[in-house]
C-alpha cells in the first residue's frame, strides 16, 4: 500500500514534466504578443523591447522554458506581465477559494445525490422515483449560470436570507489564514462568527455549482443500486431475515457506491476547470475569474499557473479515489 | 398436523409479454424429520415453490391466485414482511445455487455472518455481549460445516475462500439460526463433482443430527435417490406425483415420472439407447385445459384433454395425477 502510493507519487514527475511543456509549447505559439497587449496602445517600440527583455522572452524557447521549470522547484511560478505579481502569491490567494468552492459542491452532491439515488432505486418506478428523476433530469438541463442567477433573486434579492455575492463582508474580520479556505479557517481559529459568515457566503454558489455532480450521482446511485438489488446474494441476505434497513445501508450501499466513486473523480476536475461561470455570477474571487482575465490578456504565465495547479490537484484526488477503492473493495490490491 | 403444507398454490407473474402461469395447484406437505426431493425441468417452478415458502417471491410482478402455504401453523401468504423476518433465519433457512455470487464480495464472512446471527437470536444489534454471542456461535458453526481455523476465517473476504468452502459457509449461515426448515435450491449445481459428494454429505448430516425438515430442489435423480426420504415430481407448475422416495422411484405411475426416470443413465446403458422425451414443456403464456402433460404423453386420449386430472391416492401417500395412473406405458 506506502509502496503504492510512493509509486504513484513517482510517477507524478513525468506527468508534470509534461504538462508544463505542454502547456509553455501551447501559450508561446498562440498568435499575439502578451507585452504589447501590456504596455498599452500608446507604448513606444523601446518600450516594448524593453518590457520583452524584462520578461525573459526574447531569448530562444528552450531558455525560457528552462528558466520558467527551474523557477517552479523553487516556487517562483513566474510573474504576471499586466499587474507585475507573482503568480505563486496570487494562487495562494485564489485557488484556496476555487478549493473551498468545489469541495463545498461535491459535499453538497454526495451528501444530497447518494441518498437521494437510493431512495429512487428502491421506489423505482413509484412516485418519489419518478420526482427524483425528474429534478435531476432538470437540474442537468439547466446552465449553472442560470440557476445561479435564479438562487441570487431569491435568496439574496426577494427574502433577503442570504448575501448577494462575495466570499466574505469586507467590513468583518476574517479568520487568519491558515489553509486559504475561509470556512475551514475560521474554525481553526475557533471563530464561530466568522464560520457562519463565510457558510452563508459559501451556499449559493456551493449549491450552483453542485447542481450537475449532483444529478449525475443521482442517476449513477438509482443504477447501481437497482443493479446490485439484483444480486443473489440480496437474496440470500433476505433469505436469511435481514432487515430492509440493513440490507440497503449497509450491503446494497457499499456494493452500489464504488460505481459512483469513479464519477466523483471525475467531477472534481470537472469542477475546478469550470468554476468560471460560478464565481463569474457571484463575484467570488476564484482560479475561475483570475484565470479568465489572464486569457483575455494572453498574460500566459498566470494560465501556466492555473492549469498546473489544476492538473496536480486532478491527480492527486484520483490518487485518493483509487485509494478509497481499496477501502471499499478488499479484492483491489496495490502492487 | 405436517410442518409445512402447500395447498392448491397457483402463481402468475405479469409481464411485457402478458400473465405467465407459473404454479398452477402446487400441493406439498412436508413433516419434521422428512427430507422431500422437490425435482422437475427447468422452468417448471421449482425455484419459485421453494421461495413462496419464505414468501421472498416480489409481487408485483407476482401475483399469487388461490391456495395458501401453512408453515407450523402460520399463513404464509397472509403474513407481512416484518412477520415472515422473524421467521427468516430463525424458522426457515435457505441455500441457493451458486456460491460464488450468493455472498456479498465487499464484506467480509465473519460480518455477514456475525448480522445473521444476531438475527437468528433476535438480539440488539448494538450490545457488545449479543456481538460477542453472535460471533461465538459463528466460529462453532463454521467449525460444524467443516471450516478450519474459523477463529481467523472469520476475516477472510469471500475471494478468499473456494467454492465448495463458500457453500459450506453459505450452509453454516442459513444453519445457525437452528431453523426447522431448510430450503436447499440445487444447492451443489454450480460445484465440481468431486465437491459435490462433500457438501451434500456434510449438509444431511446436520440436517438429521438436528432434525430438521429439509426442501431439496434439485435436477440430480441420483442424489434425490440417495438422500431423500420422499419425493416430489413437478411438471409445469404442479406437482405430477409425490410419495416415499422408494415407492415412486420403485413404482413410477405418472408416465411423466416414467419418462424422467427412464433418461438416467445407468452402468447398464448401451450407447445409443438412452430415452428422451419427445416435446417441449408447455408455454405459460397460453391458456391450458386439462393435464398440461397431455401434449407429449404416449397415454394421452381425448378426455385428458378436457380436465386437469385430479390427484388419485396409491396408498402411503403416494400420490399421482394422471387418469390412466397404473396403466403401464
Amino acid at each position: 500500500m506506502i509502496r503504492f502510493i510512493i509509486r504513484r507519487l513517482v510517477l507524478l514527475v513525468p506527468v508534470f514534466i509534461g504538462l508544463t511543456l505542454l502547456v509553455f509549447t501551447i501559450s508561446h505559439i498562440l498568435p499575439g504578443d502578451p507585452v504589447k497587449l501590456a504596455a498599452g496602445p500608446q507604448a513606444s517600440a523601446e518600450e516594448i523591447a524593453s518590457l520583452t527583455r524584462e520578461f525573459g522572452m526574447d531569448r530562444p524557447l528552450p531558455q525560457q522554458y528552462w528558466h520558467y521549470a527551474s523557477g517552479l522547484l523553487q516556487g517562483d511560478w513566474g510573474q504576471s506581465v499586466l499587474t507585475r505579481r507573482p503568480v505563486a502569491a496570487d494562487l495562494k490567494i485564489y485557488l484556496p477559494a476555487t478549493l473551498e468552492l468545489v469541495f463545498a459542491a461535491i459535499i453538497l452532491a454526495i451528501v444530497i445525490g447518494i441518498p437521494a439515488g437510493l431512495l429512487s432505486a428502491i421506489t423505482a418506478n413509484r412516485w418519489p422515483d419518478y420526482l427524483i428523476r425528474i429534478l435531476s433530469l432538470a437540474s442537468i438541463a439547466m446552465p449553472r449560470f442560470f440557476l445561479a442567477l435564479v438562487l441570487q433573486l431569491v435568496f439574496a434579492m426577494s427574502l433577503a436570507w442570504l448575501p448577494l455575492n462575495g466570499r466574505f463582508p469586507i467590513i468583518d474580520l476574517p479568520p487568519p489564514t491558515v489553509t486559504g479556505m475561509l470556512t475551514l479557517d475560521s474554525l481553526l481559529a475557533g471563530d464561530w462568527l466568522a464560520f457562519t459568515t463565510s457558510c452563508e457566503h459559501l451556499l449559493m454558489p456551493a449549491l450552483a455549482m453542485s447542481l450537475s455532480p449532483l444529478a449525475t450521482i443521482t442517476r449513477m446511485m438509482r443504477a447501481s443500486t437497482l443493479d446490485v438489488l439484483q444480486q443473489d446474494f440480496v437474496l440470500t441476505e433476505r433469505a436469511l431475515g435481514l432487515s430492509q434497513s440493513l440490507i440497503i445501508l449497509k450491503y446494497v450501499l457499499r456494493n452500489a457506491f464504488s460505481s459512483t466513486l469513479t464519477v466523483i473523480g471525475l467531477y472534481i476536475g470537472w469542477l475546478l476547470s469550470g468554476s468560471v461561470l460560478v464565481e463569474t455570477v457571484f463575484d467570488w474571487p476564484g482560479i475561475g475569474l483570475y484565470a479568465t482575465k489572464a486569457i483575455v490578456t494572453q498574460d500566459f504565465m498566470p494560465v501556466m499557473g492555473v492549469t498546473l495547479s489544476i492538473g496536480f490537484i486532478f491527480v492527486l484526488v484520483n490518487l485518493a479515489i483509487d485509494l478509497l477503492y481499496g477501502v471499499i473493495n478488499p479484492k483491489v490490491r496495490y502492487q | 398436523m405436517a410442518l409445512l403444507s402447500i395447498e392448491n398454490l397457483h402463481l402468475s407473474i405479469q409481464s411485457f409479454d402478458g400473465e405467465a402461469q407459473i404454479l398452477n395447484g402446487v400441493d406439498l406437505t412436508l413433516e419434521r424429520g422428512e427430507i422431500c426431493g422437490l425435482v422437475g425441468e427447468t422452468g417448471c417452478g421449482k425455484s419459485l415453490t421453494g421461495l413462496s415458502v419464505s414468501k421472498l417471491v416480489s409481487s408485483p410482478p407476482a401475483r399469487y391466485g388461490q391456495g395458501a402455504i401453512h408453515f407450523d401453523g402460520h399463513d404464509i401468504l397472509g403474513h407481512s414482511e416484518n412477520a415472515m423476518r422473524a421467521l427468516r433465519g430463525r424458522r426457515i433457512g435457505m441455500i441457493f445455487q451458486d456460491p460464488t455470487t450468493n455472498l456479498n464480495p465487499l464484506f467480509r464472512i465473519g460480518e455477514q455472518m456475525i448480522d445473521v446471527a444476531l438475527h437468528s437470536m433476535g438480539a440488539n444489534r448494538w450490545s457488545r455481549s449479543a456481538q460477542r454471542e453472535a460471533r461465538e456461535r459463528s466460529i462453532a458453526m463454521l467449525e460444524r460445516v467443516g471450516i478450519h481455523d474459523a477463529h481467523n476465517r472469520l476475516d477472510d473476504y469471500p475471494h478468499q475462500f473456494s467454492g465448495g468452502m463458500r457453500q459450506r459457509v453459505l450452509i453454516a449461515m442459513a444453519l445457525i439460526g437452528r431453523p426447522d426448515l431448510l430450503i436447499a435450491d440445487e444447492p451443489t449445481t454450480a460445484l465440481d463433482v468431486s465437491v459435490q459428494a462433500q457438501i451434500l454429505k456434510l449438509l444431511f448430516d446436520i440436517v438429521r443430527e438436528d432434525n430438521i425438515a429439509v426442501l431439496l430442489i434439485t435436477h440430480n435423480l441420483g442424489v434425490v435417490a440417495r438422500l431423500c426420504t420422499h419425493v416430489a415430481v413437478m411438471y409445469a407448475g404442479r406437482i405430477i406425483e409425490r410419495g416415499i422416495m422408494a415407492d415412486v422411484f420403485n413404482n413410477p405411475s405418472h408416465p411423466y415420472t416414467k419418462a424422467l426416470l427412464g433418461a438416467v443413465p445407468t452402468q447398464k446403458t448401451r450407447k445409443g439407447t438412452l430415452q428422451g422425451l419427445g416435446g417441449s414443456v408447455p408455454d405459460p403464456y397460453l391458456p391450458h385445459e386439462g393435464c398440461r402433460f397431455a401434449p407429449r404423453c404416449a397415454l394421452a386420449e381425448a378426455r385428458c384433454r378436457e380436465a386437469v386430472p385430479p390427484e388419485a391416492d396409491l396408498g402411503h401417500g403416494h400420490g399421482v395425477a394422471c387418469i390412466k395412473a397404473g396403466v403401464s406405458a
